[in-house]
């Protein structure tokens, strides 16, 4: 019985100009945010590329100017590639790259506003190092978010959902062939499911589809290393997502109403998950560990430092040509004592953002709404906790990069031609394929039960048959 | 008549227990969301008065050193905080808050809020502006697509009619109904949020022009969904269908538009990438915006120049090589170098800046236009505006920030010029010269100052009312009886 309401209901929705208008224009948004996302992770590949490129000339640069010196051995003169003064604050600087993600055109998360790319040098704090060979965004477009698959799934396939199922049984009833339904050797129940099955499968199907063909025309990698186990991903969270919406659908029709009453309900219902409780959790989070200003971080370090710093700024704004810098080891050690001195407020900020960061962690299942955007954030690799990861690496081989510049001062030495290739860089390192799918799974897990839950509060009101006409 | 059928329609409106919750919930959130913002305002303006503190105290203590070694050792100006932002944060928590002030160097405004922020700024933004621009039409929505389908399904429309009254008249009772249930709605909500302000010290006359301006902004905005949503009840066949399209078109105005508009804008007017900027910069700096006059023999034409009408001769300082004159004039002249320096470089910064803020204007504009397919748009970009929250106040900000800091550099400039004598670098001012340095009073301008620069959204929404009203009253003359 099931798969002949199944069956029926395909022809019908197959048959519904309407049921068939909204789910092509959906496909055709799908499809229109694929591109817009892959434009924006092209966008930044290209600029990291453009970074590469220009690191890459540079040291071939200073590989060649250092053989021949060290052939000449010519006096150290200003912007030497053998002073590990010069080299660690510009010369020599690494650029450390947050790659894109298989699936980067699913949503630009934290990409527009986190750096995807820092510059290593000897500078005691890597906040104005950051990437930026990326186009700018302009400030409504940040506000606004992007138009990619990670708004359009969060934001406008509930409203799809909705718009395909809030009439499940309602519409039969006022339409007049609830009855006629009735009388026939199936029950409401099936029939309700049924219907609600068909069109979940017709929507499920119809985005999928789109979704990759979208993703493959934007240039999405889904031959590179994990890639299909992000687009299972991917799948998974929207057939978890659909089938929630579904559910809610079958749960408020079964309370009998109007078709108008059903839509009024759920498309609160979505007003509810989408945009209220996800604002709420942003002033919760805001509210009880408010972000650490990195104009206080400045203004520590600066007083903190302000004599030591003093002292070299006082030798940057002198033009007189006779000054005199101070030696090398001098500005090492100046160095270290700035980053001594403000080493407590870096630290304080870093334990600010990790306990915002777990507390959305927790927040996330405040609703589905949230569960859904960080698993497609996850999904793209544009989420908090590549980010976080990101960082932590960067902020590892910083202090590497550091060590190795301030040993050859320390120890008296000037860089040579075969220690170029030891100056450390990052090469970034994903979290294991078995962490992310947990992580996201989780919430598909989550979302399923939460479904299966209002289905079952569902299922005792459909075993009544209440009103059959308005 | 009109009186009496707007009666019926409120009662109908009130007696429904759903709408009033509705209503309710409504409230509580905009009021909730005015605490947060009350509460964001608050943190903002004591985080700028700290800032602006620390700053001053770095700079009036940074010791005894050159004058233009301070201008390189430099200081921080703070975009300024208004209570309004309680209303409507606009893009500010996208724009930095600071700008680094020092010698050879404009800077970019950076530490914005969103990067701060890491990875909460996403989940969505929960202001009083987010929810008069989303919630609220989605409530009038609520309240009136069943005012002429349902009357047609009840079959009551038949009846009324019936009883000679006009069609006109209906629509008028309606239109006032809708107008007056979201009023007393909204004047409660209204009366708190001044208030709030009140309290929070923005009593004054340019927070109310501009809390004036907002009412008025959100009112045409409130009476543009309201009869878009009579329209849709009277031309719907069902009360359901009326809904549907409703929320249909919402979703496109609320949803849709903006963040497809944002993208086309980012298609037609893409802006550079700031390593891009930089090189141009770097490479105008050496060789001119005409890319053919060498940056040192500029400075040393004007150094000399001016040398030259003041009467002193480069053959002087050969004359006065061993004597304390000589060192003098040198200083003089390292001075004007100084200064000619800066005047070069600040031709080339103000032509790569003005740039780019047409570039970013540029985008704004086409959202301007995109307020002819949304009024949420307009009525979003107003809302910014009217708060002082908006790309162009920000520009105003970072504008005078230029100026000063042009200023101020010129100030030390002069100093180390006209002070330093015969000591010539070596020479060390102090605290008395930090503290006689420019003091930065900006002043941010008028409140309508948003409405000059964003007309045409003005103008948009000026016209969706024209557009909603004409619509609702020529479908109320044809609504169908049955």
């Amino acid at each position: 019985m099931w798969r002949t309401v199944l069956g029926l209901e395909w022809k019908i929705v197959r048959r519904d100009k309407a049921a068939l208008g909204i789910l092509l224009l959906f496909a055709a948004f799908v499809v229109a945010a694929a591109i817009a996302g892959g434009r924006q992770a092209d966008s930044v590949r290209e600029g990291l590329k453009r970074s590469q490129e220009a690191e890459s000339i540079r040291f071939q640069g200073h590989l060649k100017e250092l053989k021949r010196l060290e052939e000449t051995q010519e006096a150290m003169t200003g912007q030497d590639p053998r002073d590990p003064i010069w080299m660690g604050q510009e010369g020599a600087a690494k650029i450390a790259i947050l790659p894109p993600a298989p699936l980067a055109p699913v949503a630009v998360g934290q990409r527009d506003l986190q750096p995807q790319a820092v510059r290593l040098t000897t500078e005691d704090h890597l906040s104005s190092e950051r990437e930026n060979e990326t186009a700018m965004s302009g400030p409504t477009r940040l506000m606004t978010g992007a138009f990619d698959l990670g708004f359009l799934f969060v934001f406008l396939f509930p409203l799809v959902v909705i718009a395909l199922s809030y009439e499940l049984l309602s519409g039969e009833r006022e339409r007049g062939t609830l009855a006629m339904l009735l009388s026939q050797p199936v029950s409401q129940r099936a029939l309700v499911l049924g219907k609600a099955g068909a069109r979940a499968i017709a929507l499920c199907g119809v985005t999928l589809l789109f979704a990759l063909l979208g993703l493959l025309v934007a240039g999405a990698d889904i031959s590179g290393d994990g890639a299909w186990l992000h687009v299972a991903l991917f799948a998974g969270i929207l057939v978890a997502w659909a089938l929630f919406w579904f559910a809610a659908a079958v749960l408020i029709n079964s309370f009998g109403g109007t078709s108008a009453r059903n839509a009024l309900q759920l498309v609160g219902l979505w007003l509810v998950l989408v945009i209220v409780i996800p604002g709420l959790v942003h002033v919760a989070v805001d509210t009880l560990y408010p972000p650490p200003s990195t104009i206080e971080l400045l203004h520590e370090a600066r007083e903190a430092t302000q004599e030591v710093e003093g002292q070299l700024r006082g030798v940057e704004g002198n033009h007189d040509r006779d000054a005199k810098a101070p030696d090398a080891k001098e500005q090492i050690a100046l160095k270290k004592e700035i980053a001594s001195r403000s080493e407590s407020a870096h630290e304080a900020m870093d334990v600010q953002i990790q306990a915002r960061q777990e507390l959305v962690d927790w927040l996330r299942f405040a609703s589905p709404a949230i569960i859904v955007q960080l698993a497609l954030e996850d999904v793209a690799g544009s989420g908090a906790t590549r980010h976080q990861r990101f960082e932590e690496q960067v902020e590892a081989t910083h202090d590497g990069f550091k060590d190795f510049f301030f040993g050859h001062v320390e120890q008296d030495k000037t860089l040579h031609s075969d220690a170029l290739d030891d100056i450390p860089h990052l090469r970034f390192e994903e979290e294991s394929h078995g962490a992310l799918a947990a992580r996201v799974l989780i919430g598909v897990f989550v979302l399923l039960l939460v479904a299966l839950g209002l289905i079952v509060l569902a299922l005792p009101r459909l075993r009544q048959i209440g009103r059959l006409t308005r | 008549m009109i009186k009496h059928v707007a009666r019926k329609e409120v009662r109908e409106i009130v007696r429904d227990g759903r709408m009033r919750l509705l209503g309710v919930i409504v409230i509580i959130l905009a009021l909730a969301a005015l605490a947060f913002g009350a509460q964001q305002a608050i943190r903002a303006q004591e985080a700028r008065d700290n800032a602006m503190e620390r700053a001053e105290k770095q700079w009036e203590g940074q010791g005894e050193r050159n004058p233009h070694s301070a201008a390189h050792y430099g200081t921080h100006v703070f975009a300024p905080t208004s209570v309004v932002t309680a209303i409507d944060p606009g893009v500010s928590p996208y724009l930095g808050r600071s700008v680094e002030i020092k010698a050879h160097k404009r800077s970019l405004a950076s530490h914005s809020e969103a990067q701060d922020s890491g990875g909460s700024k996403r989940l969505g933004s929960f202001s009083v502006a987010s929810v008069f621009l989303l919630l609220i039409p989605l409530l009038i929505i609520a309240l009136g697509y069943g005012l002429w389908s349902r009357e047609r399904e009840r079959g009551t429309l038949r009846q009324v009619l019936s009883t000679g009254v006009k069609q006109s008249d209906l629509f008028w009772g309606k239109t006032l109904a809708l107008f007056f249930v979201v009023l007393i709605l909204l004047i409660q909500a209204a009366l708190i949020i001044v208030g709030v302000l009140w309290g929070l010290g923005g009593g004054d006359g340019d927070t109310l022009v501009r809390l004036g301006l907002l009412a008025l902004g959100y009112g045409v905005y409130f009476g543009i969904f309201a009869g878009l949503t009579l329209f849709a009840s009277a031309i719907a066949r069902t009360s359901r269908g009326a809904l549907v399209a409703m929320i249909g078109i919402w979703g496109l105005f609320c949803l849709v538009t903006p963040r497809a508009a944002t993208e086309v804008s980012g298609v037609l007017q893409p802006l550079p990438s700031q390593a891009e900027l930089g090189r141009q910069v770097a490479q105008s700096l050496k060789t001119g915006l005409d890319g053919k006059t060498d940056k040192d023999v500029f400075v040393e034409a004007k150094v000399a120049d001016t040398l030259e009408a003041e009467g002193i001769s480069e053959d002087a300082l050969e004359f006065f090589a061993d004597d304390a004159e000589a060192q003098r004039i040198q200083t003089y002249k390292d001075g004007l170098m100084l200064k000619f320096t800066a005047e070069w470089e600040n031709a080339i910064f103000d032509h790569y800046i003005k740039e780019l803020d047409d570039q970013v204007a540029a985008q704004e504009s086409v959202m301007d236009w995109v307020s002819f397919l949304s009024p949420y748009v307009a009525m979003r970009t107003l809302s910014a505006a009217f708060s002082g929250t908006d790309v162009a106040h920000h520009r105003h900000f970072t504008g005078y920030a230029e100026t000063w800091r042009q200023g101020f550099v010129d100030s030390l400039n002069e100093a180390f010029a006209e002070k330093a004598g015969a000591q010539g670098w070596s020479y060390r001012a102090g605290p008395e010269l930090w503290k006689n340095a420019p003091a930065f009073e900006y002043q941010p301008p008028r409140p309508t100052y948003g409405l000059d620069v964003h007309l045409l959204s003005a103008l948009a929404l000026l016209g969706w009312l024209l557009l909603a009203f004409v619509l609702a009253r020529w479908a109320a003359g044809r609504v169908k009886v049955v």
